[in-house]
């Protein structure tokens, strides 16, 4: 008899899933398309840069009652390419009106180990970071991450992007949060 | 309804996790749920079939960056250097991923240190010339002695008259 509720983790079924994958080097965006492809990703649309990026998902957004043009589930991006760089696509993304694009997933793919960087992504929105040498390991758990803990979004005056603390912890002491009247919950 | 102070803090939560749908999970949409083991090897696989053959990969870049250095000191005017620096800093971009990917550490050591001089300056004065002089000849140096141990001897030599001509003339 087949249990109700599975208790065990189940592998994924990726054949469904697009990615969109902005970057610049040639031999790196083959490497990691091929990658994607081995886990069983359905789509991968590729982009030399954020410019032709941004013009991509400028198309689909336009043409989204289209049943013929898959939407795009994760935007895995570089950092620096000559053509537009990853700081300005995921600036556009966060700042899109439209609901379908400003949440997209975002993991970022960088060859940068600072400390620095990681701040600044954080901060600009984006889900993950990838820090290179990519491997098979380090790649999937970035994309199982996006699929199994979708934070929820936080909207300030300077900050739009997933929640940047990464654990509800439990605190002693009254939920006082939850009284400010300036803590505002929507459900999207 | 009151107005939302313009310092309302939106906490905005999806109904449902329309990705992990999309993976086709069962009932207990909460259970996090993996990648197989056999196609994370296959990427690693991939990469490492890859890397067999990025040796000669790394040398074509070199070649290629030590040529258009040539040709970026040959052009007539501050103007065009200028314009062409943007390719040494995509081509020491290039070998610093191929290299750390295959595990050439002292070649990616110097291409990262290249690609991050050239991202901070240009290379209109005599003194920033020096440098990428000096990150060129080391990466030509490991290529043409095959120098894979990057704490040989002869490697850390070469970090130290790169370290020493950034220390003097930046």
């Amino acid at each position: 008899m087949v249990p109700l509720f599975q208790s065990s983790p189940e592998p994924y079924d990726l054949r469904n899933f697009t990615v969109l994958l902005v970057e610049d080097s040639p031999y790196m965006q083959s490497l990691t398309s091929e990658m994607l492809k081995l886990f069983g990703i359905g789509d991968i649309i590729k982009c030399d840069d954020a410019k032709e990026a941004i013009d991509l998902l400028t198309i689909t957004h336009a043409r989204r009652s289209s049943r013929h043009v898959d939407k795009v589930d994760i935007v895995l991006t570089d950092w620096l390419m000559p053509g537009g760089s990853g700081a300005e696509l995921i600036q556009w993304i966060r700042n899109h009106e439209a609901t379908d694009i400003r949440f997209l997933p975002i993991v970022v793919i960088s060859g940068y180990t600072t400390e620095k960087l990681t701040y600044k992504t954080r901060d600009m929105g984006i889900n993950e970071l990838l820090v290179k040498p990519i491997s098979g390991k380090l790649l999937a758990s970035r994309i199982c991450s996006v699929i199994d803990t979708p934070r929820p979004f936080i909207q300030t005056q300077d900050y739009f992007g997933p929640d940047r603390r990464r654990q509800d912890m439990d605190f002693p002491g009254e939920d006082r949060r939850s009284q400010d009247p300036n803590i505002v919950k929507h459900e999207i | 309804m009151p107005e939302e102070s313009e310092n309302a803090v939106k906490i905005l939560k999806p109904k449902y996790n329309l990705l992990k749908n999309k993976t086709g999970a069962r009932i207990n949409i909460n259970n996090p749920g993996f990648i197989e083991e056999e196609k994370i090897k296959a990427a690693d696989a991939l990469i490492a079939g890859l890397c067999e053959g990025s040796g000669e990969k790394l040398e074509e870049q070199i070649k290629v960056l030590t040529e258009l250095w040539k040709n970026i000191q040959e052009l007539p005017d501050d103007t065009q250097r200028k314009e062409k620096t943007q390719e040494i800093f995509t081509i020491a971009h290039e070998i610093k991923d191929i290299s750390s990917l295959c595990s050439y550490n002292l070649i990616a050591h110097f291409a990262e240190s290249l690609r991050d001089y050239i991202a901070e300056t240009s290379i209109n004065l005599k003194n920033q010339r020096i440098i990428i002089q000096a990150h060129i000849n080391a990466l030509s140096t490991v290529l043409k002695h095959n120098i894979s141990d990057e704490t040989d001897a002869v490697a850390e030599e070469l970090k130290s008259k790169v370290k020493i001509a950034i220390d003097k003339y930046r």
